[in-house]
Parts: structure tokens; C-alpha cells; sequence
């Protein structure tokens, strides 16, 4: 991610998240939902994104699947079974994230 | 706008250019490249092949497709591992773990009878075997590819990955430290039998498990999730 090395950890969570939430999709197309989703705001590399497919492919939490589209081969990515129920796990931990550090930059005072 | 045929083969020239020589992993980013150039091309039009081609390469950063080789690779040998370690696992668990407990008392059994008529008639083809089979099958493997890229004019990362059992042909240069036990006659003390029998069986198993459960199985899948790999 070239915008932010704060979102580097989350890389994995937001792949995970998209795929929960359309079934199946290619490396570009994950690049470009998300640029479209933040408005240009969050930029995933491509030197970052594929690496994290293929660490989360290799963990058992992603399947794939090679299809003819036009001229040319595509390969998607989807969800196993166990990448599903890891999704919630890691969306729970990013909620968790997000309050701890809410709780820290704009402490509520008493 | 869509690429035509040859600029797709350009794009798979491009990559082994820069040092992808596996299809595999070359297919996965022509793609790549292709839909941005197209969405290039739907934004400016006369933006020609070379210089959309030169702006999407530059995304891939100073390193360009190295790292995605580099874990793409990790990342095969990770899930390779993760399957023997899953079919090991059943050899501890019952019913498989009394053929495990079987094995390892009569390779004890044959070693103890060697021993006591001071020879090496159960050392020395158990480690011929233990370190040549990885070999033989890496030599075998390595033919098969060589065949395949004539015939296919492709590389798969996929293949390497399999034909090295996942590294496990490069561990298994110790052997070369094993020579002691050519040279010595000695009965060995019993702890030293039980190690040597537990490792031999365990190792035996993994060899096992890489070649013919594990390979096959991934084959197939490949096999299934890639039209393009359709020589199983």
C-alpha cells in the first residue's frame, strides 16, 4: 500500500472481507474495488497484493480457480471454508483495533 | 478496448523478461497487466501498448515482479508442507499409529539381528534408500519438466515445487554425514537402535506421504483449478 503503512496490516482483512462479500474475484479486480470503496483514498500496491494472496492461499484460507476470460487466463481467488470463519475472526480483531486506538487518540473524559 | 491475441503474448515475453520463467505465476500477472492497460486505454484512448505497459509495471515498485516470485515460491512450499504435515499427523492417530508402532518394532527388530553379527546389512540400504529415493524422484521429476516445457513451451513453479518435495531433497544432502556409520561395526547401544529405527520409519513416512499422497493430490487439484494444466 503505497499511501499509508498504517494499513499494511489490515491488507489481509480487507482481502478477506471483499471476498466474503463477492464470492469470487482476480488480484486487479481487488485493487480496484477498493480504490472505488475508499474513493481513491487507499491504494493497494500490486507488489504488496499478490504476495498476501498467496500467503493466504497457502494458509488453507483461500481457494483458486483459473478461468478463459476473453483472450486470456484469469485467476480468481475465493473464500474455503475456513478462510469464512476466519473473516469473522479477523474483522473482529480489526473492530477491536479500531476501538483501542479510538480509545487512545480521543480519550473520553469524565 | 481489448488486447489483442499477440499483445497478450507479448505480455507473457515481458514477464520472462523480467525474470518470471514460471507460467504459472507469468499468467497471473499478464492478466494483471492486461486489465490495466485496458483501463488505461479507457481513459486516454491513444496511449500506446508500450508506454501503458511501461505505467503498469512501474506499480509493482522498485523490485517489479521479484517479490511475488519470491512468495509466490514460499508460499507453494507452505501449502506443500501444510498437506504432509496434515497426512502425517494421521500416522499418530489410531488406526494408522499401530502400523506407525508396527513399523518402528521391526525395523528395531531386523536392526538389533544385523547388529548382532556386527554388519551393516540394515543400515546401508535403509540409508541408500532414505537419501537416494528423494533423488532418483527429483532426477525423474526434473526429466518430466524438461519434456513438458518442449512439448508446451511452459514452465511451472507449481512442478518445481513438487519436484523438490518442498525442499526436502536439499535436507536430505546430510547424507554425506551418515558415512559414519559405513565404517563402524560396533553394536550400537539400544537408546542409539531406538533413535536410529524411529527416524528411519518417520522419515520413510514422509518421503511416502510427499510422493504419493501428497504429489498426486496437488496434481489433481492443479489439474481441476487450471485448464492449462491438463497433462496429469
Amino acid at each position: 500500500m503505497s499511501n499509508s503503512k498504517l494499513y499494511k496490516g489490515s491488507l489481509n482483512t480487507i482481502i478477506l472481507k471483499l471476498l466474503n462479500e463477492n464470492d469470487k474475484m482476480y488480484g486487479y479486480e481487488i485493487t480496484q474495488k477498493v480504490k472505488a470503496l475508499t474513493k481513491g483514498e487507499l491504494n493497494i500496491t500490486e507488489g504488496a497484493l499478490y504476495p498476501a494472496l498467496h500467503k493466504l492461499e497457502a494458509e488453507g484460507l483461500l481457494d483458486v480457480e483459473v478461468a478463459k476470460v476473453d483472450n486470456r487466463l484469469r485467476k480468481y481467488y475465493k473464500l474455503t471454508e475456513t478462510g469464512t470463519k476466519e473473516t469473522v475472526n479477523k474483522l473482529n480483531e480489526l473492530a477491536e483495533y479500531i476501538k483501542t486506538m479510538q480509545a487512545l487518540v480521543k480519550p473520553k473524559f469524565a | 478496448m481489448k488486447l489483442t491475441d499477440s499483445q497478450i503474448e507479448k505480455l507473457y515475453n515481458f514477464t520472462q523478461k523480467h525474470y518470471v520463467e514460471w507460467y504459472d505465476v507469468q499468467t497471473e500477472l499478464v492478466d494483471h497487466l492486461a486489465n490495466g492497460i485496458e483501463t488505461q486505454w479507457q481513459e486516454n484512448p491513444n496511449t500506446s501498448f508500450e508506454d501503458a505497459l511501461k505505467t503498469e509495471f512501474k506499480k509493482f515498485g522498485v523490485m517489479g515482479f521479484g517479490d511475488v516470485v519470491e512468495e509466490r515460491t514460499k508460499a507453494l512450499n507452505k501449502t506443500y508442507w501444510r498437506l504432509i504435515w496434515k497426512n502425517f499427523k494421521g500416522f499418530f492417530k489410531l488406526p494408522k499409529i499401530i502400523l506407525t508402532l508396527f513399523l518402528i518394532w521391526a525395523y528395531y527388530t531386523a536392526l538389533s539381528f544385523s547388529m548382532q553379527y556386527h554388519t551393516n546389512w540394515v543400515v546401508i540400504p535403509t540409508l541408500t534408500v532414505l537419501f537416494g529415493f528423494p533423488w532418483y524422484f527429483w532426477i525423474k521429476e526434473f526429466k518430466r519438466s524438461r519434456r513438458l516445457k518442449k512439448q508446451t513451451g511452459k514452465k511451472w513453479l507449481f512442478d518445481n515445487t513438487i519436484s523438490q518435495l518442498g525442499g526436502l531433497v536439499h535436507v536430505m544432502n546430510f547424507a554425506i554425514y551418515f558415512q559414519v556409520f559405513y565404517q563402524n561395526k560396533q553394536v550400537w547401544p539400544v537408546s542409539l537402535s531406538v533413535i536410529f529405527s524411529i527416524c528411519a520409519v518417520l522419515i520413510g513416512m514422509l518421503i511416502y506421504i510427499a510422493v504419493y499422497v501428497v504429489t498426486p493430490k496437488l496434481r489433481n487439484e492443479m489439474a481441476q483449478h487450471n485448464p492449462e494444466y491438463n497433462f496429469v
